[in-house]
């Protein structure tokens, strides 16, 4: 139970839309330990992303609950979830959404402030993620100035700034090309295996459900299938 | 900090949209400054002209004088009473006048006159009557002559050194009469008192008027028109008001007041329509940002930043944009006013004779009073904070789900 980080129970989400009732997720049981690299794979309209998001305190569930490190976040008021959130959870989204007025270093540096993590440390763990997301030398540029790939490196490094307890990645390949995809799927795969950092994605992309570690295929909203694969390793 | 700096760029992330609100905020500013300058100078100006060489801002009368005018209700000049009045805060002088109406007179031609009578210098000192000498010279207390205005002497055909018999009733219906020699022609800056004054040394009234020690009022001036209230408040708790009335030039002039207030009505109007132009440019800015940014704001709140704030940093944003306008605005209206305050506009034609009516002087005055740029100032803020309001609303329903998918 102590290395348990997501633990979802029969949760559901229902979208009134007119007079039909669409069931987006459907009773979904979800138990995810620290450490592990997990895919959430499906067709499109499978439920990934809203299971996501509600694992991720985005979307409130209809019913059902997530307990998160033992706390319940659907119990959580808004302001409760926010705080959440920025203790203990990452996000990386599909278009990467960096904060386009702030640098690659201030852009990491940002979720450390919103934390009120002294100047000192912000900065040794700025420089610590970019050399980890091998962006350095690129420090300094804006969102605008910075390739697909190395905007969505920022964005892991912005995710994991905050010392997350897991991180949850929507589509983070979907935009890129093989090789800054394969970039970015080395630095997570590293960051997992080394530090111990739990992934969860949502993806079509083969290149990412080829190198989970877990891939749960959901169906209509259920899961139909949840299997334990070993990666292949790649290059990089 | 940070919430200054996301707020500075943000701005100038759509710099040809900033630059057109802060243009629309400058100009109007500039306007509206402007305006309201000279709306205060050509009022202050005006009342200045009248109530100075009228009435005073303040007089203290012998109470029922106001209500029955006439000589009888005169009081006696207490210099005690006048010192302590003197004494009061923004009190710059206090002066003895003798007031009373008289038939002017040079044998062949005959005009209704107002006889002032006056104590030269400290009337030099509120009205710089001596500068509006034209001719002749200025009185001196000891002098038994008068000092007309140039409308007077136009239609009294009157000539320094000239005599002028002047009729009226003195004290105790005494019979009041004498030959003054025209010591000084005066050109008063309102053609209407222009036309009718005849100023005398306080001593040779009270000679004709047979007042002894007795005057009509103390005429009281004031170093700020806009603290006319707590003065009169003022001198009413240092005066006896079973023995005296104290009015203020509204209740002296209430046709005046009223004019300025009808007059001043339709210049507010054309104010307010400048902050009109001042609020949709910020808000339409406002309303374009927060639909282009929905999804941004989401995502902010996704990774754990509080909509409180979010809609601070927005909030900051509209604040920036109109400083900027208004300080720049405002720096812009300074030199035009400054410089229009020098060289006022002169009005000609029909609107220089409707002036002239109503004896006020024919010109645009302008204002350079700090408050006239505070004041502007002062309203685009309290506009912003208004329109401020509406992103910290939405913000603060922001449903994040809605704005993510945006």
């Amino acid at each position: 139970m102590q290395n348990t980080v997501i633990d979802a129970h029969n949760i559901s989400k229902v979208y009134d839309q007119g007079p039909v009732a669409v069931k987006a997720v459907n009773n979904v049981h979800l138990h995810i330990e620290k450490g592990e690299f997990v895919a959430l794979v499906g067709p499109s309209g499978s439920g990934k992303t809203t299971l996501l998001n509600m694992i991720g305190g985005l979307d409130e569930p209809t019913t059902g609950n997530v307990v998160i490190n033992g706390v319940d976040i659907t119990k959580l008021s808004s302001n409760e979830l926010i705080d959440f959130r920025l203790n203990n959870i990452g996000f990386v989204f599909q278009s990467f959404n960096l904060i386009p007025v702030l640098t690659a270093r201030e852009n990491i540096e940002f979720i450390m402030l919103l934390q009120k993590v002294g100047k000192e440390e912000r900065e040794t763990r700025v420089l610590k993620l970019l050399e980890e997301v091998g962006l350095t030398d690129k420090a300094n540029a804006k969102p605008g100035e910075l390739s697909g790939g190395q905007q969505q490196r920022v964005a892991v490094a912005r995710a994991l700034a905050s010392k997350p307890r897991f991180v949850l990645a929507d589509e983070p390949t979907a935009n890129l090309d093989s090789q800054s995809a394969a970039n970015l799927l080395d630095i997570m795969e590293k960051l997992n295996r080394e530090e111990g950092m739990t992934f969860v994605f949502s993806t079509h992309d083969q290149r990412v459900i080829q190198r989970a570690r877990r891939v749960i295929t959901l169906v209509d909203g259920e899961v139909a299938e949840d299997t334990l694969q070993t990666p292949l390793t790649h290059a990089g | 900090m940070i919430y200054l700096r996301l707020a500075w760029r943000n701005i100038w992330r759509n710099t040809r949209r900033t630059l057109i609100t802060v243009a629309s905020i400058f100009f109007a500013v500039i306007l509206a400054t402007i305006m309201w300058s000279m709306l205060e100078g050509v009022y202050g100006k005006m009342i200045h002209n009248i109530v100075a060489f009228s009435s005073g801002y303040l007089q203290v009368h012998k109470k029922g004088y106001w209500e029955e005018k006439n000589i009888e209700n005169v009081f006696t000049a207490d210099t005690a009473l006048a010192k302590k009045l003197s004494g009061v805060e923004n009190i710059t002088a206090v002066v003895p006048r003798i007031e009373n109406f008289a038939l002017a007179s040079t044998g062949e031609n005959t005009a209704g006159v107002m006889l002032l009578g006056i104590d030269p210098e400290k009337e030099d000192n509120i009205t710089n009557l001596k500068t509006k000498v034209k001719n002749g010279k200025y009185l001196r207390s000891t002098d038994n002559g008068v000092m007309i205005g140039k409308g007077v002497a136009r239609k009294l055909r009157l000539s320094v050194g000239d005599t002028i018999i002047l009729l009226s009733q003195g004290y105790h219906a005494s019979s009041a009469n004498g030959l003054y020699k025209v010591l000084g022609i005066v050109s008063l800056p309102s053609p209407e008192l222009d036309k009718v004054m005849v100023y005398m040394p306080l001593a040779t009234a009270s000679g004709l008027l047979s007042l002894d020690n007795h005057i009509s009022s103390w005429a009281v001036m004031i170093s700020d028109a806009k603290k006319l209230a707590s003065v009169k408040k003022e001198l009413l708790r240092n005066i006896d008001p079973t023995a005296y009335e104290v009015m203020d030039w509204k209740e002296l002039m209430p046709d005046l007041d009223q004019m300025i207030q009808a007059d001043g009505s339709g210049h507010k109007i054309t104010i307010l329509v400048l902050y009109l132009v001042i609020s949709f440019g910020i808000f339409s800015t406002v309303l374009m940002m927060m639909a282009e940014r929905q999804h941004e704001f989401g995502i902010m709140t996704a990774i754990g930043m509080k909509k409180r704030q979010l809609a601070f940093i927005v909030f900051l944003e509209t604040v920036f944009i109109t400083l900027i306008g208004v300080i720049s605005g405002t720096l812009a209206s300074l030199p035009i006013t400054f410089y229009l305050s020098e060289h006022p506009i002169q009005l000609t034609g029909e609107v220089r004779i409707i002036y002239e009516s109503y004896g006020f002087e024919p010109i645009i005055a302008v204002s350079t009073a700090p408050v006239v740029f505070f004041s502007q100032a002062r309203v685009v803020l309290l506009i912003t904070l208004l329109i401020g309001i509406y992103p910290v609303y939405k913000i603060l329903r922001m449903n994040l789900m809605s704005a993510l998918r945006s």
